[in-house]
């Protein structure tokens, strides 16, 4: 008997059952469905991740006061590092020393601020103290207004830089730039609006304020900056660069005082993060497509059982243990890949409809949807060959008897 | 089963017995559906005992037809799919396949009830299904086990006239019954009991299925009139 020929017995048997064929079919559609969904959602995750750190730009370097291990796999990461921060402002020219130009680099005094608009709005956020080259060096740009100058910075001004989420939060209806917010009981002019960068992974980069470091060190009472950041002059220099400050800091800290580190360090990382996460979410869901498979056996082996005595007529006619078990392999088989394509089907709806609310990436690849394809394949095969030896196996004589 | 039985070209042979008395399992074994545990079965010469049960599938294709007393045919499939089944084991073409189901149905005087389910037709229709289903292949040999077993005796007449007509066109017969009129329409009966054969007679008065519907046809119209229902 022909391929096709048993395609079509096949599916004539299937539609004979139709809601038996369904609920079968719905351990494969949900397996293989929640496969390309969650390894899709984990992609798309990786993606945005890197993206966004690529968006740091090549030739930065970031320079932490704690002990940032991310070579390391999660597991030898260990707790956080809450050792007490050893950077002064005087760390901050040591570097500049030595990259040899300090207008690459900037500090960053990081706080979570309430900031008021005098007339009751309050929005709590993130409010860094930098100097006036961090837009130069972080690549950062204003929408409307401008950025405070070396001199401001120098002399402490009392302004301020908005992100989009902040400034339409706190004035709604009117244009922000040249109105006050308070911080801490302070009125800081509004000078500029940061250019609206977007989200990333539920993270709004547009909430985010902006004051010089000296106005910072008054206002949150601290002179240890957070993060030194330095920009090289090119993203081939940024190795030779990392070394020079890592030799510099080595000479007055200990190495679990400081660690230097380059948007490749931080790639790295991420990615490898999110290929674990990737890999547990879709081992996850490939046991749902395993129960999908055991589910498409049992209902086979039902079926060989009910159908013993339409298997012992087509013995009689001719029927050879090899055409038997081509029936009922191709059933399971087609059951199997019936549901992988519905599967298909729902994970990108699913995939749609998880960026359209959540306004997160879901990367629905090509290579997903064949790889869920030929695994279903495999588990209609594997869960089928069972089930279908059995069927063929059958005395014929015994099953024209069976009632 | 040691005894000796044999069945020459264009025979019309009969095996009767009690039940339990072996004539099924003998069918059985000449039909290719199971390999006898000890003696030779020969189709055409060839030593069934010795062959692959895969070669045991394709004689049982090709070389002989079964009709059933259950019928056996496939729920859920129409006459002409349940008639076009070996063909499609034999690997024969779907066009080719419905233009000799047809004709196989039209042989059994069933050209109307191609499309047709099993449980749309009555047991004599269904019967001639399965006949059909038989001769499709154009075996040399058809085997029916108590093909009357479950029908009436005007729809068990039918059967038996097709069954003359096949072995009129030169197909050897083997029947199982345990109705000695039945068996009578055969041309040799062999007695079984205890899975050994105790009489092979020759059938001295061969009933001919047409007389005998003809006979029976006459007996419910004189019944009729005598009961004063028109003619």
């Amino acid at each position: 008997m022909k391929l096709l020929e048993s395609i079509y017995t096949a599916l004539r048997a299937l539609r004979a059952n139709k809601m038996r064929s369904l609920l079968t079919m719905l351990g494969v559609i949900i397996g293989v469905g929640s496969v390309i969904l969650l390894v899709s959602l984990g992609s798309g995750a990786r993606s945005e991740i890197t993206s966004s750190i690529q968006g740091l730009g090549s030739n930065l370097i970031i320079v932490v006061p704690f002990k940032m291990n991310l070579s390391g796999s999660m597991l030898q990461q260990g707790a956080p590092q809450l050792a007490t921060n050893k950077f002064t402002l005087k760390t901050l020219d040591d570097v500049g020393k030595a990259v040899g130009d300090p207008e690459m680099v900037s500090g960053e005094i990081q706080r979570q601020m309430y900031i008021s608009n005098g007339s009751g709005k309050r929005f709590f956020g993130m409010v860094t103290g930098t100097k006036s080259n961090e837009f130069d060096v972080r690549n950062l740009k204003t929408m409307e207004g401008r950025p405070y100058t070396k001199a401001e910075e120098e002399s402490g001004r009392l302004v301020i830089v908005l992100g989009k989420t902040v400034a339409d939060g706190l004035f709604p209806d009117q244009d922000p730039v040249g109105q006050y917010v308070t911080i801490k009981g302070r009125k800081l002019k509004i000078i500029g609006i940061q250019e609206i960068k977007g989200k990333t992974l539920m993270f709004d980069q547009d909430a985010l304020s902006w004051i010089p470091i000296t106005t910072a060190i008054r206002l949150f009472g601290t002179s240890n900056p957070g993060t030194i950041v330095v920009k090289a002059d090119t993203s081939d220099s940024v190795l030779a660069e990392a070394k020079k400050i890592k030799d510099m800091l080595g000479k007055t800290l200990s190495s679990d005082e400081f660690s230097v580190i380059t948007q490749s360090d931080i790639l790295g990382f991420a990615q490898n993060i999110t290929k674990i996460l990737t890999y547990l979410l879709g081992g996850l869901a490939g046991i749902s497509l395993l129960v999908g498979g055991i589910g498409i056996m049992n209902i086979m082996l039902v079926s060989v059982t009910e159908r013993t005595r339409e298997i012992g007529i087509r013995k009689a006619v001719g029927a050879k243990t090899r055409d038997i078990m081509m029936q009922f392999l191709v059933e399971a088989v087609t059951l199997s890949l019936l549901g992988g394509t519905l599967g298909v089907l729902l994970a990108v709806l699913g995939a749609m409809l998880y960026t359209q609310i959540f306004h997160l990436r879901a990367q629905v690849t090509l290579s997903i949807i064949a790889m869920a394809f030929v695994f279903s394949m495999l588990v209609g095969v594997f869960f089928g060959v069972y089930p279908a030896r059995k069927a063929s196996k059958l005395d014929p004589i015994e099953s024209l008897r069976y009632e | 089963m040691a005894s000796p039985s044999k069945s020459g070209g264009g025979e019309f042979l009969v095996i009767m017995g009690a039940s339990g008395s072996g004539k099924s399992t003998l069918m059985h074994i000449m039909g290719c559906l199971d390999h006898p545990t000890s003696g030779t079965v020969k189709i055409d010469g060839e030593d069934i005992s010795l062959v692959s049960s895969g070669r045991l599938a394709e004689l049982r294709n090709n070389k002989i037809g079964f009709v059933f007393q259950q019928f056996n045919l496939l729920a859920r499939t129409t006459a002409e799919n349940n008639v076009e089944l070996p063909l499609l084991y034999a690997g024969v073409g779907a066009a080719e396949r419905r233009k000799r189901a047809v004709a196989a149905l039209e042989q059994v005087g069933l050209g109307h009830r191609l499309s047709h389910y099993p449980n749309q037709l009555s047991g004599g229709e269904q019967q001639r299904v399965a006949v059909a289903r038989a001769l499709i292949t154009n075996p040399p040999i058809i085997m029916a086990d108590e093909p009357t077993g479950n029908l009436d005796t005007l729809s068990g007449i039918d059967i038996l006239e097709i069954l003359q007509g096949l072995n009129g066109k030169g197909i050897t017969l083997v029947m199982v019954t345990h109705e000695r009129e039945v068996a009578e329409h055969g041309d040799r009966i062999i007695h079984i009991r205890d899975g050994k054969i105790k009489g092979d007679e020759a059938v001295a008065k061969r009933r001919v299925a047409s007389d005998m519907r003809a006979m029976i046809e006459e007996e419910s119209t004189a019944e009729r009139h005598e009961e004063g229902a028109p003619a």
